[in-house]
């Protein structure tokens, strides 16, 4: 039975596409690929889709793709609808909770307002501390906030940190950290399980000879 | 102009889609009522308190609330068992089990916006009152086998667990209920990740840790339950999968065998299950069309201790699979003009005897039957 996988444009597709190489697939489409959006693996009956992080989730949940690749950031903010059988370890950073050095939020007595893309997770957060917060959607640059004083902190993805050292925000803590993961839609991981088993096999051993690369430099 | 829509996640039936919906009912239902289950129709509204009475912990936010004139909080049904139970307890108090009841009724669930999901869908289901032991769960698995037959499916697997494998290890390694959920939904999930990492911060034995890692991927035929018997540590979890295998020769020797897998890792949410618990699948479905399960401890709350098994079929699941193009019987037109309409109406009446007749009435000299002008 042929296997759809819906991998997540941007940020994750790169580094998605080298392990999938790494894997044996046949993904030279994926790799030339002009404005197409689906694309057929000329080694093995796969079928790939690029879409948006979010839209990964909604596919696998409704098994139109069987399988997806998808940022921990992602799946933390979703409905869970699905099987989260492997973490591909690329794509890593974390959550954080950063503002500005004099306005520590956790010091803070009083209402306390916070930033964020991403309300599910910090609402998570701060309810796992035991802290009632309001919680403001932001869409883009979320560091701006605290600096106009919109809010007293934010809940935000950091990979290196230095947006935030350029405007002068510190991390207060860490949320999590995050990384690519496999999702398998649970309807398919029935129905084509010796498909969908050999996928994630082929992945595991092209991450084991990554990590065993890494280990004999 | 005004403009009108229907509510987020329902949606309108038309043609069709009806007689699929209606076929594929009556086809389920022939199957419950050979077995003697006997229908049971009831509110579409419930109160609040009933459905906190059957869940331990209810998902407030997914059911559609209001109040009546007393004040009372009202609740569309979110599903059939509950209500069921509580007819059982009332209306049945004094009637000798087994009691087999069967339904067919719309059920109710706020779901995540925009997701196109479904708020309401009909379900379609039997309960096995009074009856606990492996025979009627036997009996069961083999009607819910029987309807996923009837969905006119090639391919259709039924993948049962028995939530006793998770539970009797937990009680074992004295584990309190937030550890339980936590792992619960790890392992329902098959989150992998955050699985390995919770159980990093319990302090468990090796053996113990090995098992939870195991079960996720303690899915598939029938050999698994021969291999999760190498991670079992505690007697009762291998009493529990010695049934499992007693239950799967059963099946194997009424010729199910190849329709059927496990999945020990299957710890769902809905907390008044209590033994087996089973789902069934189709090709071009991305969930589960039925489920079910035993719910031992569910009667008990409203007054009743009995045990208890059932399933349901989300018929609106299952229609999204069917292509159903078969062609609607023909329907024919009798057109008159308005000076005969009694004798048009008589001779509608003489037709119909064979065929479906709509009438029309226009401007022509005298009654013409047109067949096959139907839209």
């Amino acid at each position: 039975m042929s296997i759809s996988i819906a991998l997540t444009k941007g940020r994750l597709e790169k580094e998605t596409v080298k392990l999938l190489e790494k894997s044996g697939y046949g993904i030279t489409c994926l790799k030339e690929k002009g404005r197409q959006l689906v694309f057929q693996d000329s080694v093995k009956d796969v079928r790939y889709f690029l879409v948006k992080a979010n839209d990964c989730i909604t596919y696998v949940q409704h098994g139109v793709a069987d399988i997806g690749v998808v940022g921990k950031d992602t799946l933390l903010e979703g409905d869970k609808d699905y099987y989260e059988l492997l973490d591909l370890g690329i794509g890593k950073c974390r959550f954080i909770v950063a503002g500005l050095p004099e306005n520590n939020l956790f010091e803070k007595i009083g209402h306390v307002k916070i930033g964020t893309k991403y309300p599910n997770i910090a609402k998570a957060y701060f309810l796992e501390r035991g802290m009632d917060v309001e919680l403001i959607k932001i869409d883009g640059s979320v560091e701006l906030a605290p600096i106009l004083g919109l809010c007293d902190g934010i809940v935000d993805i950091m990979e290196t940190g230095t947006t935030l050292k350029e405007n002068g925000l510190v991390v207060f803590d860490t949320v999590c950290n995050i990384s690519a993961r496999v999702i398998v839609n649970k309807a398919s991981f029935k129905l084509k399980r010796d498909e969908i088993s050999a996928v994630l096999e082929d992945m595991k051993n092209a991450l084991k000879a990554g990590e065993d690369h890494v280990e004999s430099n | 102009m005004k403009k009108f829509s229907i509510p987020e996640g329902t949606r309108d039936l038309i043609l069709g889609e009806c007689k699929s919906k209606k076929e594929l009912r009556e086809a389920i239902e022939d199957v419950f009522d050979s077995y003697g289950y006997r229908e049971i129709v009831t509110p579409s509204i419930e109160y609040y308190q009933t459905y906190l009475t059957g869940f331990e912990t209810l998902k407030d936010e997914q059911m559609y609330k209001f109040f009546d004139h007393n004040g009372r909080i009202l609740t569309l049904r979110m599903d059939m068992t509950v209500p069921i139970a509580r007819v059982a307890a009332t209306k049945f108090k004094d009637q000798l089990p087994p009691l087999r009841f069967r339904y067919c009724a719309n059920v109710y669930k706020v779901k995540e916006y925009f997701a196109g999901k479904r708020n309401e869908v009909t379900d379609c289901g039997i309960e096995l009152l009074g009856l606990c032991d492996e025979a009627s769960d036997l009996e069961t698995l083999v009607c819910a086998l029987e309807v996923m037959e009837q969905m006119n499916q090639a391919s259709y697997t039924l993948e049962i667990g028995n939530i006793h494998v998770f539970y009797s290890a937990c009680k074992d390694l004295n584990l309190d209920d937030e550890q339980m959920a936590l792992l619960a939904d790890f392992i329902d999930r098959k989150s992998m990740r955050e699985l390995h990492e919770y159980l990093e911060t319990l302090a468990l034995k090796d053996e113990a840790k090995m098992f939870f890692l195991q079960l996720p991927w303690l899915c598939g035929k029938a050999d698994v339950l021969q291999l999760a018997l190498q991670y079992c540590f505690q007697p009762n979890v291998k009493e529990t999968i010695h049934e499992l295998q007693r239950l799967h020769e059963a099946l194997c020797a009424l010729g199910y065998g190849d329709r059927i897998t496990y999945d020990l890792g299957k710890v769902p949410h809905l907390n008044y299950y209590s033994g087996i618990i089973f789902e069934g699948f189709i090709e071009g479905v991305g969930t589960s069309v039925l489920s079910g399960g035993r719910y031992d401890s569910l009667l008990g709350k409203f007054g009743r201790p009995m045990p208890a098994i059932g399933f349901s079929v989300k018929l609106d699941y299952v229609l999204a699979a069917l292509s159903n193009t078969e062609e609607e019987k023909e329907i024919i037109t009798l057109c008159y003009p308005r000076t005969k309409k009694i004798e048009a109406i008589q001779k509608a009446k003489e037709l119909r005897k064979q065929y479906r007749v709509e009438m029309l009435c226009e401007d022509c000299e005298d009654i013409v039957v047109k067949g096959g002008c139907a839209k």
